[in-house]
């Protein structure tokens, strides 16, 4: 959802997102990012001995991350390799763009868990600590270091919590992909990495220690359709030649729809670019197929969307019908009608 | 002779006496029913509401179903734990855990009081400041 107000991190953002073109040289691919530059993530947050705050979560230049009052637009918490900031975090050199999923994990109205995704490839995981000083709020580091090339990360993660074999086995399967933000056409991936501690809060100490996932963790799919051939624990990477991910991804009953811009398609002034949406089976990375008179073939949408975009779904009965744009996407209509867990007889006499 | 005719009528009385207590019961047991259907009928206008109302009613009334004045039926939406659904976006979606208590009534007081527990998807309106 792109908000209407002019904040101040927004000025931020394209500021950074100018530096980074000259540091990268950028060509007309940018165009991607800049169109999302300081599009912030809406958050709840409770720092301190304050009441649970509606906020923004937003990226910039310096600091790289900060939280602002989205009523006063007063900074809350901030985050950077460098002070001034609220917290220093070592290796928070890269600048964010709208690569931000703020998740409530326990359902009580208050993000606990940030997934960020920076420009230099590198996405970030963060526990937020409720009612702590803005100095001691979060604690995180990089969760997965997958910058080689002039790859990043501007839209935003897509989360799901996927359960194994056994009553305690649970993970994220985080999906997100890339842009291209070099001179040459970039080799952009689409990425399902698997956190394997979905609940788990853990200390600055325990995300000092982590080593964060890398490409030779995870396994490697050639093409988009491709299909994964063993266990891929820490997830897997699909090669998605020049076409950027532009947009974040939308999991339903396991399916996740991603858009990726037709190759060579640029963003126009208003930031509005064709793409195709496809559906990729997230255990196994297979592509949804739609059965033709000739057989079977891959079920792509052709779309037009504005960079950024997310899937929007509206609700007509006890179903959620998925868009974006203004085309149906069906791979991503959602069954919204209850089930019944358990049933029980109390005599009112 | 009259110790017959008394036999006779103190049989007749427990004859008269135990049928009109089996209609009692009979009537008593089709109350229960009537109770039953109604919260029944109360579990299904529950699944309904939340079937179709992104933010259905908590509490529906007293609702009368049928053309008997006694009968009734009052149904309350109780929510109960949010969690993050498997198998969907995790900022998108969120599972609602409801409590569906509902109420039938019949005549003489009589009751029944069913409980389903369900979850549904819910997508929240995003979060906007």
């Amino acid at each position: 959802m792109r908000p209407s107000l002019w904040l101040p991190g927004r000025l931020a953002g394209v500021a950074g997102l100018l530096f980074l073109s000259f540091s990268h040289a950028v060509c007309a691919q940018a165009a991607f990012p800049a169109c999302m530059a300081g599009i912030p993530a809406a958050i709840v947050v409770r720092i301190a001995d304050e009441p649970p705050r509606r906020a923004w979560l937003q990226g910039g230049v310096s600091p790289p991350l900060e939280v602002v009052d989205a009523e006063s637009s007063q900074r809350l918490w901030s985050g950077a390799a460098w002070p001034p900031a609220s917290q220093l975090f070592e290796r928070m050199g890269a600048q964010f763009a709208g690569s931000l999923l703020p998740i409530d994990l326990d359902g009580d109205g208050i993000h606990d868990r940030i997934y960020a995704g920076d420009l230099a490839g590198r996405l970030w995981r963060f526990d937020l600590h409720h009612g702590k000083p803005a100095a001691q709020w979060a604690t995180g580091g990089v969760f997965a270091d997958l910058a080689s090339g002039p790859r990043g990360f501007v839209a935003a993660p897509d989360v799901s919590l996927q359960a194994g074999q056994t009553q305690d086995e649970a993970w994220f399967d985080i999906a997100l992909g890339t842009v291209g933000l070099g001179t040459l056409p970039a080799q952009n991936r689409f990425y399902v990495l698997r956190d394997r501690e979905p609940f788990e809060i853990r200390t600055q100490a325990q995300y000092d220690r982590w080593r964060p996932l890398t490409e030779s963790n995870l396994v490697q799919l050639p093409r988009l359709g491709a299909t994964l051939a063993g266990p891929a624990p820490d997830g897997y990477y699909i090669l998605v030649g020049d076409a950027d991910v532009l947009g974040p991804a939308l999991t339903v009953s396991g399916r996740a729809s991603l858009a990726l811009a037709q190759p060579g398609a640029r963003a126009d002034a208003m930031c509005s670019i064709a793409a195709v949406v496809s559906a990729i089976e997230l255990a196994t990375g297979a592509e949804r197929h739609e059965t033709t008179v000739d057989g079977s073939r891959p079920s792509r949408i052709p779309v037009t969307m504005t960079v950024g975009e997310s899937f929007a779904l509206r609700r007509v009965g006890s179903h959620a019908i998925c868009t974006l744009g203004d085309t149906h996407i069906a791979h991503c209509d959602a069954d919204l009608s209850p089930r019944r867990l358990w049933w029980r007889r109390e005599d009112a006499d | 002779m009259l110790v017959l005719l008394a036999v006779i009528a103190l049989a007749a009385g427990a004859a008269v006496h135990d049928v009109l207590f089996a209609q009692q019961l009979a009537n008593t047991r089709a109350h229960e029913q009537r109770a039953m259907g109604a919260a029944e009928l109360g579990l299904r206008i529950g699944l309904g509401q939340l079937a179709a109302a992104p933010a259905p009613l908590p509490d529906t009334g007293t609702l009368h179903p049928g053309p008997t004045p006694t009968d009734s039926v009052q149904v309350m939406l109780r929510p109960g734990a949010r969690h993050v659904p498997p198998g969907f976006s995790a900022a998108t979606f969120m599972a609602q855990d409801y409590e569906i208590h509902s109420t039938g009534r019949s005549a003489r007081g009589t009751g029944r009081t069913l409980v389903q527990g369900v979850t549904r998807l819910e997508t929240p309106a995003q979060v906007s400041p």
